[in-house]
């Protein structure tokens, strides 16, 4: 049987449906999307504090505790209140996030900025970030500093209370990024009261 | 009459090819695209899955930590009973625990197996609005009385034990109403799988089926003449080359129609085509039947029949004449159709077919001469005429 003209064409349509499924699909596969994971989840020997809040919380104004390790070169223990964090240059941005059936508009500091704040000229590589409850996750920070997380102020344009997961949630514009859905969830923890710098260049 | 409803049958036999033929390029469009469908259906399955995974993991992360904070209040709760907390870290934690129900209260919104059971849900509805209850007193200021802080914890424990048993039967047990709920949809992705596939390999039994049918009609074309569909010069020639072979006892009858030239000359090919078509009609009806009839070419046949009986084979050549007899008309015409036939018979002694059909051939030459309508008898002592119109055309 010759292949013929027609059988080209087909073979070409063939191809051609291929490449476009793949095209539109391609957010399913890892394969060909940015793979960010990187976050490790470590809540293994932290039973202690499990659930605990941090002793400085009661102090006046206080919202988020900077911890710097030995190594770093950042400050032992830096307390940040609102209006430093305010101070900084703020991001708005809407996205949609698992926590939400609706997309919200977040705005706050970069966490990069927040970081430069504390420990000016460093770059950030191993962050270690804890949440009120005692989750907690640490972070290769290169790595996902092209997300652009911030630490989000407010909601809607309205702050947030410990109910409604703040005072301070990491969030990025995920939906600027080609990534697998939910794949950064583990990043953008809730209720966000201490970072400790572990390691810098 | 007849002429008409042959053209008629021609032109719906022609216009049917191309339509079938329309068709049957549609399908190198149609298999690619249905096993696109395939391809979306698994791709479907698969995201189904990992959608179902993700949920099930996430309501029993909710669920799990809503827990842990449910047992981590009622602690605090003690401690400040015994005055080992004071109010403010309470609150904390009060606070902790209602971003807890949110976020399951959210769980429950985007997640349909998880609303399906519905007594957790209401369980949880029951414990949250409990729980609201207490926000006056937690904020108010004053001492909380332990009565209150008892009925609080006695609350929590049975809100904690409710999750723990849904948690354990319904949704983490591979038997449980949230396993079943997903497995259902799961079902409802592998059916599109299962039918997109169901629908490719019918339409590629359809396209086998087709090529088959048109195999065997390409076989038939490869056998037989197009104009007359009786069989043509090579099957003729194949069939008696292989009844020489085997030693058959037969005899070959060459017919030649009479003036047929005159005919095409001031009627015109189609009428000529008309006369030819009719004849092998009246052939299929007649000596057809007791042998095999071919179309050399023009208005030259051969019928090979199975018999070395003069009668019988005049018997049935007799039939044909009577078949002849009544006139055809074309566009008012009447035609009446002569017929010049000489045989040569085989005694199965292993015969040259060449030979044979030059011996038909002079015989039906002498028939043609005399006029006769009877079919002329080869005669050995006679030599075959050499240069006859069949002898140049194929020998």
């Amino acid at each position: 049987m010759k292949f013929g003209k027609s059988g080209v064409l087909g073979l070409l349509t063939l191809l051609l449906l291929i490449g476009l499924g793949i095209f539109f699909s391609k957010n399913y596969f890892r394969l060909f999307s940015d793979d960010p994971m990187i976050v490790i989840t470590n809540q293994v020997g932290d039973t202690a504090n499990m659930g605990r809040a941090s002793p400085k919380l009661n102090e006046q104004g206080m919202l988020l505790e900077v911890l710097g390790s030995k190594d770093s070169g950042c400050p032992p223990d830096t307390v940040l209140n609102e209006q430093q964090l305010l101070n900084l240059p703020q991001q708005t941005f809407k996205t949609s996030h698992t926590w939400s059936k609706e997309p919200q508009t977040f705005s706050g500091p970069l966490l990069e900025d927040v970081l430069k704040y504390v420990c000016p000229d460093k770059k950030f590589i191993k962050l270690h970030l804890r949440a009120l409850d005692g989750y907690a996750i640490d972070l290769n920070f290169p790595a996902v500093q092209k997300y652009r997380p911030i630490v989000a102020l407010t909601v809607n344009g309205e702050g947030m209370k410990i109910r409604d997961k703040g005072h301070l949630w990491v969030m990025a514009p995920l939906d600027d990024f080609n990534i697998p859905e939910r794949s950064l969830d583990e990043l953008l923890i809730w209720q966000l009261n201490q970072i400790s710098v572990n390691l810098t260049e | 009459m007849a002429a008409k409803s042959d053209f008629r049958e021609l032109n719906r036999v022609i216009h049917f090819s191309y339509k079938t033929s329309m068709v049957q390029s549609m399908h190198w469009v149609l298999s690619p695209v249905l096993a696109f469908a395939i391809y979306l259906a698994i791709l479907n399955l698969s995201t189904t899955y990992f959608r179902l995974e993700n949920y099930q993991r996430e309501a029993v992360w909710s669920l799990v930590h809503l827990n842990t904070q449910l047992q981590s209040t009622q602690q605090d709760i003690q401690l400040y009973e015994m005055n080992a907390l004071d109010i403010k870290a309470l609150r904390i934690r009060y606070e902790l625990l209602w971003s807890k129900f949110a976020v399951i209260q959210n769980n429950i919104e985007q997640d349909s197996m998880l609303r399906n059971i519905t007594e957790l849900q209401t369980a949880l509805n029951e414990s949250f609005n409990n729980f609201k209850a207490m926000e006056r007193a937690v904020y108010s200021g004053e001492v909380i009385p332990p009565s209150l802080l008892d009925k609080w914890i006695a609350e929590l424990s049975h809100a904690h034990e409710i999750i723990n048993r849904y948690l354990i039967h319904e949704i983490a047990d591979a038997d449980g109403s949230y396993s079943r709920a997903s497995w259902y949809t799961l079902l409802d992705s592998l059916y599109l799988v299962a039918a997109a596939s169901l629908a490719f390999f019918v339409h590629i039994g359809y396209v086998l089926l087709s090529l088959v049918r048109e195999r065997s009609d390409n076989l038939f074309k490869l056998n037989h003449d197009a104009l007359t569909s009786l069989a043509n010069r090579s099957h003729s020639m194949t069939i008696l080359d292989q009844s020489c072979r085997e030693n058959m006892f037969f005899t070959l009858v060459i017919i030649d129609l009479n003036e047929f030239k005159k005919v095409n000359d001031t009627h015109g090919h189609p009428a000529g085509d008309q006369i030819l078509i009719h004849l092998s009609n009246t052939f299929r009806k007649t000596i057809n039947r007791h042998g095999l009839v071919g179309r050399l070419g023009g208005d030259e046949f051969v019928w090979i029949i199975n018999t070395t009986d003069q009668e019988v084979v005049k018997h049935h050549f007799q039939e044909l004449l009577e078949q002849l007899a009544q006139a055809y008309i074309i566009n008012g015409y009447d035609f009446y159709l002569k017929l010049s036939a000489g045989a040569s018979i085989c005694h199965g002694n292993n015969p040259d077919p060449k030979s044979l059909m030059a011996q038909a051939d002079s015989a039906m030459y002498q028939a043609k001469k005399s006029g006769s309508t009877e079919i002329a008898w080869y005669k050995a002592n006679e030599t075959p005429a050499k240069n006859t119109y069949l002898n140049m055309l194929f020998f």
